[in-house]
Order: C-alpha cells, then structure tokens, then sequence
C-alpha cells in the first residue's frame, strides 16, 4: 500500500485527514499530514523524512501539498523521489479520497488517478448541478 | 449480466458516508457493479464517482452487475440501499 502525505498550511493536511476520516468510517492507514506553521517551519525537512519512512511500506509515498510555489510545497519538492517519492499540488478533499482509494495500484497510476480526481471535483454549481444534488 | 432500478429512500441521499458504505461493499465482490443516474454511468466500486453522481432521495437510479457473483452483488447493493445505508431515515 501506497503512503500518502499531506505538506500544507496550517492545520489543512489534518482537517483534510479527518474529512476522510469522517466518510470513510474509520482513519486510512499510512495517511499523515505534515502541518506547516511558523513555529515548525525550520525543522520541516527532517519531520518530513522521517514521516516519510514511516509511511513507505515499499510500494512508495505519494505526496499532497496546497500551493506550487509556497513553502510547504517548496519542502515537498526536496523530499521527492521520481518513481519512490511523488508529489502534487492543489491537494483537495476529492483529490484526497481517490488517492485513498487506488493507492494499492502503481504509484504512477495513484499520481494520475489523484491528478484527475482533484480537478473533476472543481465545479461551479450551476442551477441544475444543484437540483440534482437536492432533488429539487 | 443482472440489472434493476432502485430508488434512494434515505433523507440525505447518496451522500459521502452512504458513498464510501456502498462503494466499500461493491468492493468485496469479482463482478463489475456499475450505477447509472440521468444517463451518467459510473463504477461503483469508485467513491469519488458514485458521489459525484449527486442523487438526492428520490432519484431512481439503475443498478448493474456483471460476474461470476453477480446475484450475490446484486443482493447485497439492494441490501444497502433498502436499508437506508443503516442511516435509519
């Protein structure tokens, strides 16, 4: 089974946790959020390795961070192992329950199964996405 | 190849905990489980697809399965969705 990591803001990585959590009936395993704030921001690096090897179990790491260009996806990029270690930004609550789900295939197909989920769950809620979702 | 239609009879419909319960039990079987709401078909061994399908109680949507233990899926998703994914209401 494929580790995931959350690297973001705050406490985002933990909350995301805890929304699956909450639809899932139960904490996944292998799932844990490095949550950057100003206090632990000089000793991410190291956290984040040795989060890392708690969470690889052999099939490898799959890594979701909030924002390209920010801090914690900045550390991200410095733990990263192509074909071990993958990272993506732009982490969501979608984004997140299909990597739980397919993390028992490749990790290359965990990374484009996650890629796909994340942005199918961007939408702008026109009139008929809501009465479809309300019964109205 | 088995197929039915079922309508969703739970208050908050096929919402997120009745999506992981439903997608978790399709899970457990060798048969293709596919579910059709207004023409969208999606597996329903797929969370983040059955979700998406957005029914609300009161939708009829149509069940598919398709194996070598497709009645013993069949029975176990309309098990589900009978019992109001054990929501009560």
């Amino acid at each position: 089974m494929i580790g995931i990591l959350i690297v973001a803001h705050g406490t985002l990585g933990e909350s995301l946790i805890q929304c699956a959590t909450h639809v899932l009936g139960e904490r996944p395993m292998y799932l844990a959020a490095l949550d950057v704030t100003a206090q632990t921001q000089s000793n991410m690096l190291e956290k984040g390795r040795s989060l890392l090897e708690e969470l690889n179990q052999g099939d490898g790491v799959l890594l979701l961070s909030d924002v390209y260009g920010a801090t914690p996806c900045n550390t991200m990029c410095r733990l990263l192992r192509p074909g071990s270690v993958e990272g993506i930004a732009g982490v969501n609550l979608p984004m997140l329950m299909r990597a739980i789900t397919y993390r028992t295939e490749s990790l290359n197909s965990l990374v484009s199964k996650a890629v796909t989920g994340g942005q199918e769950g961007v939408l702008y809620i026109n009139s008929e996405l809501c009465d479809a979702t309300t019964g109205c | 190849m088995l197929q039915q239609d079922v309508e969703i009879t739970n208050k908050l419909g096929l919402h997120a905990r009745a999506s992981a319960k439903l997608t978790q039990a399709a899970g457990q079987f060798q048969s293709a489980i596919w579910i059709t709401r207004n023409q969208r078909r999606v597996n329903a061994k797929s969370i983040m697809g059955v979700m998406m399908l957005a029914a609300a109680k009161g939708s009829i949507i149509r069940l598919e399965a398709d194996g070598t233990d497709e009645n013993q899926a069949m029975e176990t998703m309309l098990a589900l969705f009978g019992d109001k994914f054990g929501e009560g209401e």
